[in-house]
């Protein structure tokens, strides 16, 4: 194999492996209240 | 005319014949998309749960804010979404659509780069793999970015919608007829730009061998069709059967079905 190709593959599965820790921790970067607790606290259901 | 000297079914009869004669191309091309879609499952449905919720948030958000400006003049909805208390989850929302995107485009680009070098490579076109996915990639950031302007339109129209709903409590006219010609048009191209890698030659092939390309195109769809007919009355025998043959013949097609697109591509722009 070549080196090229080498570092090419090495580059794609460290792509692959950030977006999987991002993914997992989605809860982290991008928190929110529970929907439908939220939506009945702004316009209480009559 | 003999139905056999029509292009598309005379690379129809070449692509089962190749298929057949070339089992392990069938097998990676099926192991890579099972890859494919696993990866995908898990790594967009998170993603796609937190948008949902994004959505539910600022739609109530904006409805509330359109009820608090009653008898006032009320704000457009692209500038209700970046003024607070909204803006807070519009960003997040777009955050969270960048990472939906450069997630399915780094999966696509990959495993059906892959996958799609094995079909173009059988069907004639010799490409070293790693020139063929950086080409692969140049080709899909514009449909990839032609289809994100798509999605934030129609993410937009849907908002819409929701707070004209809200507020008048009757349902709302959409404009999904029109944003589902536009996405077939996307589809047609981008499928059409696979083989060739130009988008150019795709858009100029695409339009001038309609004729030759699209009942291709109807082919595949039949046979997707035809296949779920054989595989549907498995359900009321055995589910788990179902299941099993139902992967392994959809697996499958889409590997033929790919080896055919390219052959017919291939077969259309020699003509051009």
């Amino acid at each position: 194999m070549k080196k090229a190709d080498f570092f090419f593959i090495l580059v794609i599965l460290l792509v692959v492996l950030a977006l999987v820790l991002l993914v997992v921790n989605i809860n982290t970067l991008f928190p929110t209240p529970p929907a439908q607790a939220f939506a009945q606290s702004v316009i209480p259901q009559g | 005319m003999k139905l056999v000297a029509l292009p598309f079914v005379k690379e129809w009869i070449a692509s089962w014949k190749a298929i057949a004669q070339h089992k392990l191309y069938a097998l990676a091309s099926m192991v890579i998309d099972l890859v494919f879609f696993l990866c995908f499952g898990f790594l967009t449905a998170p993603i796609f749960d937190k948008l949902s919720v994004h959505v539910i948030i600022i739609g109530t958000l904006l409805s509330a804010q359109m009820r608090a400006a009653e008898g006032r003049a009320r704000p457009a909805v692209i500038d209700a979404l970046f003024q607070q208390p909204v803006s807070h989850f519009t960003w997040q929302f777009i955050g969270l659509l960048a990472l939906l995107v450069i997630t399915v485009f780094v999966l696509y680009c990959v495993l059906h780069g892959i996958n799609w070098w094995l079909a173009t490579s059988l069907a004639g076109k010799k490409t070293h793999w790693r020139a063929f996915l950086l080409q692969f990639l140049r080709v899909n950031a514009l449909w990839m970015a032609l289809y994100v302007a798509w999605y934030a339109t129609d993410t937009v129209f849907d908002l819409r919608r929701m707070v004209v709903e809200k507020l008048s409590g009757q349902p709302a006219q959409g404009s999904a007829l029109l944003l589902s010609v536009v996405l077939v048009a996307l589809g047609y191209f981008a499928i059409v730009s696979y083989p060739l890698l130009n988008i150019r030659g795709a858009f100029s092939i695409g339009a001038r061998k309609i004729p030759v390309i699209v009942p291709a195109l109807v082919l595949i769809i039949a046979q997707f069709l035809v296949g779920n007919l054989i595989v549907g009355w498995l359900f009321t025998v055995n589910a788990t059967a179902y299941f099993i043959i139902g992967s392994i013949l959809l697996l499958f097609l889409l590997a033929w079905s790919r080896l055919y697109v390219a052959r017919v591509v291939r077969s259309a722009s020699h003509g051009v």
